[in-house]
């Protein structure tokens, strides 16, 4: 039973010493493990991006693809209708530049929607890779903060490693009938 | 004859992706946690200075508590004592609370030896018992008005235990007055019936006498 308790007095210091270090050591594990899948949600995030990006070329495409084949059946029925098809403000000029307008306004809007989303991507991403950051660098101060505090409260509990461990017999204890 | 086409348009709107400001979130987060261990730490410091505060206003208090003479004085003069502390800091309190410890502990020294003092009187002088009543009760209040106005609680208990005391010793010297005023009252019941030689006159003249049974 004394041994028992000589050794709570001895080591349990040691060992909150030991778990506040430990602590401390996993608060900063946790942050990096966290900055990790921080730093994998950014890179997911920019191929998102860039993949919506091309969709949305694609879409662009589509939409050039699609005005091209009206203008040329435009044309091809112009011909066979026997109006020139190439006469500058003729009618079919006209009907072509009215498809034309609507068709741009598709290309423009998908062409802004393909950069918006590769930037907003990116700011995404770079929002993670922040979050990542903050994460470790709060994590390093809560860390260094929860050591302080168990070391003050160490030191406010009184232990001395020194008052603990018991003097070592001298030869002139030994001489004058030892330490009992 | 060709085709006839026309352009139908897609319609498609203008798309702005969600942004999702996890950098701020992640940081507000951290710094909470940041701040909820400030806050363990500040709170520990606190509780470290206040106990520190307790006992230098325990030292305080009990190294400038009135002493035997000045207490006496008061009580003489009627005037309340003048304590250490207050009402205000951890160090105040603890040096009041202290402060009133050890005065309260003096005063009931002080309050039993004058009421020891007054019940020898009252032995030798086998005075009323009501007059010895009214004495302790004006020791105790006397005693009682140094400090009950700083200190009302206190006092109230003061005067509690004073009072059990003081019940005890006025007991003791009442059961002893009655006894002797019952034997003075056969003293002189035989000092009257000397000539008469009949025990048993006498024992019906103890039974009949008023305050002797």
């Amino acid at each position: 039973m004394t041994a028992a308790l000589a050794f709570i007095k001895i080591a349990g210091p040691m060992l909150s010493a030991v778990g506040a270090m430990a602590q401390a050591q996993q608060s900063i594990s946790a942050g990096k493990a966290k900055q990790e899948q921080y730093n994998a949600q950014a890179r997911q995030k920019r191929l998102e991006g860039r993949v919506d990006a091309l969709n949305y070329k694609r879409q662009g495409v589509e939409v050039l693809q699609e005005s091209q084949r009206v203008m040329a059946a435009n044309v091809a029925r112009g011909a066979a209708g026997g109006i020139n098809p190439f006469e500058s403000g003729g009618s079919v000029d006209l009907v072509n530049q009215y498809a034309m307008r609507g068709a741009s306004s598709d290309f423009s809007i998908a062409r802004d929607n393909a950069g918006l989303a590769q930037q907003m991507a990116e700011q995404q991403a770079y929002q993670y890779e922040l979050a990542g950051y903050n994460t470790v660098k709060n994590a390093k101060k809560t860390a260094f903060i929860g050591l302080a505090t168990s070391a003050a409260k160490l030191g406010a509990s009184g232990y001395s490693p020194s008052a603990t461990s018991n003097p070592a017999p001298t030869s002139a204890s030994m001489a004058s009938g030892g330490l009992y | 004859m060709a085709e006839r086409l026309r352009y139908k348009s897609q319609g498609q709107p203008l798309r702005l992706p969600q942004l999702q400001f996890a950098g701020a979130a992640a940081d507000a987060q951290g710094k909470q946690q940041v701040a909820n261990s400030l806050g363990q730490m500040s709170s520990f410091f606190l509780q470290q200075t206040n106990i520190q505060a307790q006992a230098q206003g325990d030292e305080y208090g009990a190294l400038n508590t009135p002493t035997r003479k000045q207490i006496e004085d008061a009580k003489n003069s009627g005037t309340p004592l003048d304590l250490p502390g207050g009402n205000m800091t951890v160090f105040d309190r603890a040096a009041k609370q202290a402060s009133y410890n050890m005065a309260a502990d003096t005063l009931q020294a002080l309050a039993r030896e004058e009421i020891t003092k007054k019940v020898t009187a009252a032995y030798q002088s086998r005075s009323n018992p009501q007059a010895l009543a009214d004495d302790i009760d004006a020791i105790i209040a006397g005693y009682a008005g140094t400090f009950e106005q700083d200190a009302p609680v206190l006092t109230r208990s003061w005067k509690a235990k004073m009072g059990i005391y003081a019940n005890s010793q006025f007991e003791s010297y009442a059961k002893w007055k009655i006894g002797q005023d019952r034997q003075q009252t056969l003293a002189d019941a035989f000092a009257g019936h000397a000539s008469v030689d009949a025990s048993s006159v006498i024992i019906d003249l103890a039974e009949t006498t008023p305050g002797a049974n």
